[in-house]
């Protein structure tokens, strides 16, 4: 419903669907780009997106979360790749990710604590090279082949370490809440 | 392949990580399988476990600020010249200070006025440069006839153009977008946006929609 009404260009439904996404959204592309201040650009222009393109979501293809995320991801991969396109400075470590999280919550509290904890540990109970592999793909943008040529490892042993993992995460996936629909 | 082998590749794909021969056909059985599709949103589902797991981040309160000043519908225009510049200055002032004492300062980063030129006066916007990256959130620019795009160009102090990134509006006339610069900008560099044909072009076409001044 959220999205439906930034579709019909409600602004204060914007801010709502800012409000609960922003900062997932945030440590995301700031886990990506090792940069607070790229990864708010991308922030700005993913929501100015949103606006613009709410009414194409199609609820059929996936949930606002899997929707709203892959375009964080999409822009902060190709943002990261064009820095290392222009020859910039190296990644910085995704520990500044961490770092810039020592902001507080804006509203002093935390409803996603217990769920987020849920995820952080099916995340840390994959076995280290299941997760390794899937982080490369998920985080760096870095295809099957540039993962095996990154770790020194055969193709096929790559695609095994990430079809298992991803089924323990798939397993292991809580039933989703607070859905923007 | 057989639908098993298909299945195998299905988290691959949901992460963007196939390539080659193996995207080729998953592409082409993806189309046919609905099954296939199915499970594809169900691992990409799943990979949001990584983003969602990490300890979230407040974004400086001047995102949302830009963010929704961007998305305002254009104030009418009915006010005395006096009293809007008045207004806007003070809040121009108080937005600068309340900015500067609540962001982490940024030494590369600058906001940039972005202003419509003289028959296009309701388009406004601002450019943000970070090193080399560049953002652009531009509205109120004319809506863009078929096969036409937006486009940024960098003049520098030679006045040659230099084409970057094309963008496109939604129905409110509003542009965004991100893109690079290849070169460090200098004082005085001109950004400015055009019409151009889908894909852009290697010089502008006439006339210039809006500029900013780095």
């Amino acid at each position: 419903m959220l999205l439906e009404r930034v579709a019909g260009k409600d602004s204060q439904a914007l801010a709502e669907l800012y409000d609960r996404y922003a900062p997932v959204a945030l440590a995301l592309a700031g886990r990506i780009l090792g940069d607070r201040s790229e990864a708010e650009d991308v922030l700005q222009v993913v929501f100015t997106r949103v606006w613009t393109e709410a009414g194409r979501y199609d609820a059929s293809k996936g949930s606002p979360t899997t929707w709203l995320l892959s375009w964080v991801r999409n822009g902060a991969i190709d943002r990261l790749r064009r820095r290392e396109a222009l020859q910039r400075a190296a990644l910085q470590s995704a520990d500044h990710a961490a770092a810039a999280g020592h902001h507080d919550d804006p509203h002093g509290h935390d409803h996603g604590a217990e769920e987020r904890e849920r995820l952080q540990q099916a995340v840390a109970s994959l076995p280290a090279d299941q997760r390794q592999v899937i982080e490369l793909a998920y985080f760096e943008g870095l295809s099957q082949t540039q993962i095996a040529q990154r770790l020194g490892e055969p193709l096929g042993t790559v695609k095994t370490r990430v079809r298992l993992g991803m089924n323990k995460l798939r397993q292991a996936l809580p039933v989703l809440s607070g859905e923007a629909h | 392949m057989n639908p098993q082998d298909f299945e195998a590749l299905a988290p691959l794909y949901a992460l963007d990580a196939l390539d080659g021969e193996d995207l080729a056909l998953f592409r082409v059985e993806l189309q046919r399988s609905e099954t296939l599709r199915e499970l594809v949103q169900e691992y990409r589902a799943a990979a949001t476990t990584l983003p969602r797991s990490l300890d979230p981040v407040a974004p400086s309160p001047d995102v949302k600020a830009r963010l929704l000043d961007a998305v305002a519908p254009a104030r009418p225009r009915s006010a005395p010249v006096f009293t809007r510049v008045f207004w806007a200055a003070a809040a121009l002032l108080l937005f600068t200070v309340l900015i500067q004492s609540l962001r982490q300062p940024d030494p590369e980063k600058r906001v940039l006025d972005m202003n419509g030129t003289e028959k296009h006066q309701a388009v406004a916007g601002t450019v943000t440069v970070s090193g080399r990256s560049v953002s652009i959130a531009v509205k109120n620019l004319p809506k863009l006839p078929t096969g036409k795009c937006y486009q940024l160009w960098v003049i520098g102090a030679d006045g040659v153009p230099v084409p970057h990134g094309t963008f496109h509006a939604d129905e409110s006339g509003l542009v965004a977008g991100c893109d690079g610069v290849e070169k460090p900008l200098q004082k005085n560099n001109l950004f400015a946006i055009t019409m151009e044909p889908v894909g852009g072009s290697k010089a502008p076409t006439m006339p210039i929609y809006a500029v900013a001044k780095y």
